[in-house]
């Protein structure tokens, strides 16, 4: 208990004890009078009745008053501290309450400081947020809007007035890129997680004065927040870049369909040639005929490749997945690259066991990932040389390596392998290309959730391999009835509908 | 090589004049009646006007693309030339909404520089054996 609460409970005591004391002796020296008064009893007993009552009464006046000082004193401090020093009269302090009075004003103070500052730092903040080049959105548990910025505020396919009560369907125009939209993550965030974030590229917003622009989307998502905050989205306006991208996007697939036109009419010929002329040809010729089918095959691979590695860079390379038999696509490659490595001078050879589980795979993509790899392994190793394709199940992945026994690559020039335009400097004579092929090999086996490697020896040859993920351990992140286009089996070449050549 | 039967009929919608030629010429030897043309106006009425068995529709073409020719052709309902086989041939890689799109209607997408005059033979070959409906 505080000192001055003892004092003052000391002090209170004495006061009374006083007061007691003096009364008794009123009410002793009263009685000499009552005596005189003993002729008469009935008035002394009223005397006596009464000036026992008056004592009694002025005693707990005196006693209450002190009892009740300090709570005074602090009412009045609290009242006064909180009307303003204007209002009302400050307590007096010099006695009773005053240590517990002065606490109260040094709290008062320190109170009214930290509103202060709580509120210059609002005003701080907001102005702040409303600086940034980036519009930042803040939305309650039921998706309404509760605090936008003025970059954000432009953003909006509604004008700026009565925005607390909408929902963000009402209030944002947006076009994602991917089937994962803000309302998909939201709903998979709500039942699944406390806190997550998510990132989008490219999201398409038409604003209030109907211009669309392009940019990036991030969001940040907490489950029972009690200051009322679900999600806090943030976009960041990139029209200038996205745009300029587009239009490089665009030239590389105008160039790739002009360049494709003559490519057509070269194989097509050439393989007319092969069928008409090579009882005409003598062996030589034939060969030569065949150097040339040959290098119009990696005219269109590379053309190809060049398209894709595009599409890469601007995120437009679509992969789509579905359950496949890997078998199957190993064998459709096989059968042709077999031809193309004979036409180059090696010798192709296929090991695979004769089950495997089935694999969530885009088909044209693995098909290039097969392609690539061979025709690696065909630029690197000997005349004559083989080539083994080696498929191989374990742990939910579906392995294939491509190994040759040619010169091997050195370990410096290994960890560079997969990047873009990467060439060794020990090029052999004869070997071109650009580094385009494993660089997309690797893009297209990290987006299939799987792994691509190379292992070599100089001297000795090397082994490329990439592993992907079985179609069980992927089948639930894919979405359920996408089922699009399985009737549509697609080759680098295009589709045909249920074919029969397919079905052979 | 095998003929087709006789009396099947092709058209060919395309500007390129050697790429029409080119399969024309391997299509006649395999037994077939060849037309070719090169807009997309023309290739629509020619469409419309005979009944051919298949189409081979390139899809940068003068006046009309070949998108809006399939969609002309096959109508609102989808239903229109049943018997008719539209294959796009295009060098033009497709954004998604066109691909949708051609999924439904077209029987088939082709990547020219991809496809030899052999393989687009066998191809339309291939479709003879299969029962009619599609």
């Amino acid at each position: 208990m505080s000192k001055w609460v003892d004092n003052y409970r000391r002090a209170a005591a004495a006061r009374v004890m006083l007061i007691t004391l003096l009364a008794a002796g009123a009410a002793a020296g009263a009685w000499r009078v009552i005596d005189w008064l003993a002729a008469a009893p009935g008035i002394a007993l009223a005397l006596s009745g009464a000036s026992v009552i008056l004592i009694a009464y002025l005693a707990s006046l005196a006693g209450g008053r002190l009892l009740v000082m300090p709570l005074k004193q602090i009412d009045s401090a609290l009242n006064h501290v909180q009307a303003g020093p204007s209002q009302q009269p400050a307590p007096d302090i010099s006695q009773g309450a005053g240590e517990a009075v002065q606490q109260i004003y040094e709290l008062a103070a320190g109170a009214r400081k930290l509103t202060a500052n709580i509120d210059g730092q609002r005003l701080f903040l907001t102005a702040a947020i409303d600086l940034l080049p980036i519009g930042v959105l803040i939305f309650d548990h039921e998706q309404n809007l509760k605090f936008i910025n003025q970059n954000g505020a432009k953003l909006l396919n509604h004008p700026p007035k009565d925005l607390q009560a909408l929902p963000i369907s009402k209030v944002l125009d947006w076009l994602f890129q991917t089937d994962e939209d803000y309302g998909v993550w939201l709903e998979r965030a709500r039942s699944h997680k406390i806190k997550d974030q998510h990132f989008w590229e490219r999201v398409s917003v038409v604003r209030t004065d109907g211009e669309r622009v392009i940019g990036d989307v991030a969001a940040s998502y907490e489950k029972n927040q009690s200051d009322g905050i679900e999600t806090v989205v943030v976009f960041m306006d990139r029209t200038a870049q996205y745009v300029a991208d587009q239009s490089q996007l665009d030239f590389v697939a105008v160039a790739a369909h002009e360049l494709r036109g003559p490519i057509t009419v070269i194989r097509g010929y050439l393989d007319v040639f092969n069928e008409e002329m090579s009882k005409v040809f003598n062996v030589e010729q034939r060969a030569l005929l065949q150097k040339m089918t040959v290098s119009a095959e990696m005219l269109s691979l590379y053309v190809n490749n060049i398209l894709n590695v595009a599409r890469l860079d601007q995120q437009a390379l679509k992969l789509h997945v579905i359950k496949a038999d890997w078998r199957d696509i190993v064998k459709e490659a096989y059968a042709e690259l077999f031809l193309r490595a004979q036409a180059r001078g090696r010798v192709l050879k296929l090991d695979m066991p004769a089950t495997i589980s089935p694999v969530g795979v885009d088909r044209v993509s693995v098909l290039e990932v097969i392609n690539n790899l061979v025709d690696n392994a065909i630029k690197y190793s000997d005349e004559g040389g083989e080539i083994i394709i080696k498929v191989r199940e374990h742990d939910g992945l579906v392995e294939t390596t491509v190994q040759d026994f040619g010169i091997g690559i050195p370990q410096a020039v290994v960890g560079n392998l997969f990047k873009k335009f990467y060439r060794s400097h020990k090029t052999r004579r004869g070997v071109s290309g650009t580094g385009l092929g494993l660089y997309l090999s690797k893009a297209i086996t990290d987006a299939h959730g799987g792994n691509i490697w190379v292992r070599s020896t100089e001297g000795q040859g090397s082994t490329f391999g990439f592993d992907l993920p079985t179609y069980d351990t992927i089948a639930d992140t894919l979405k359920a009835g996408d089922g699009q286009g399985e009737d549509i089996k697609r080759s680098s070449r295009g589709w045909i509908k249920n074919h029969a050549m397919y079905r052979r | 090589m095998a003929d087709g039967k006789p009396g099947k009929k092709v058209l060919i919608v395309e500007d390129d004049r050697f790429i029409s030629e080119m399969y024309a010429r391997s299509l006649k030897q395999a037994g077939y009646e060849v037309d070719e043309v090169i807009t997309g106006p023309e290739g629509y009425s020619a469409a419309k006007n005979q009944a051919y068995d298949y189409v081979l529709l390139d899809i940068m073409i003068p006046d009309k693309t070949g998108v809006e020719v399939l969609e002309d052709l096959r109508g609102k309902d989808g239903q229109g030339l049943p018997n008719t086989r539209v294959i796009i041939m295009t060098n033009f890689e497709q954004d998604d909404p066109t691909r949708q799109a051609m999924e439904k209607l077209a029987d088939g997408y082709l990547i020219k520089a991809e496809i030899t005059p052999k393989r687009l033979v066998n191809i339309i070959q291939a479709f003879e054996e299969e029962p009619e409906a599609s």
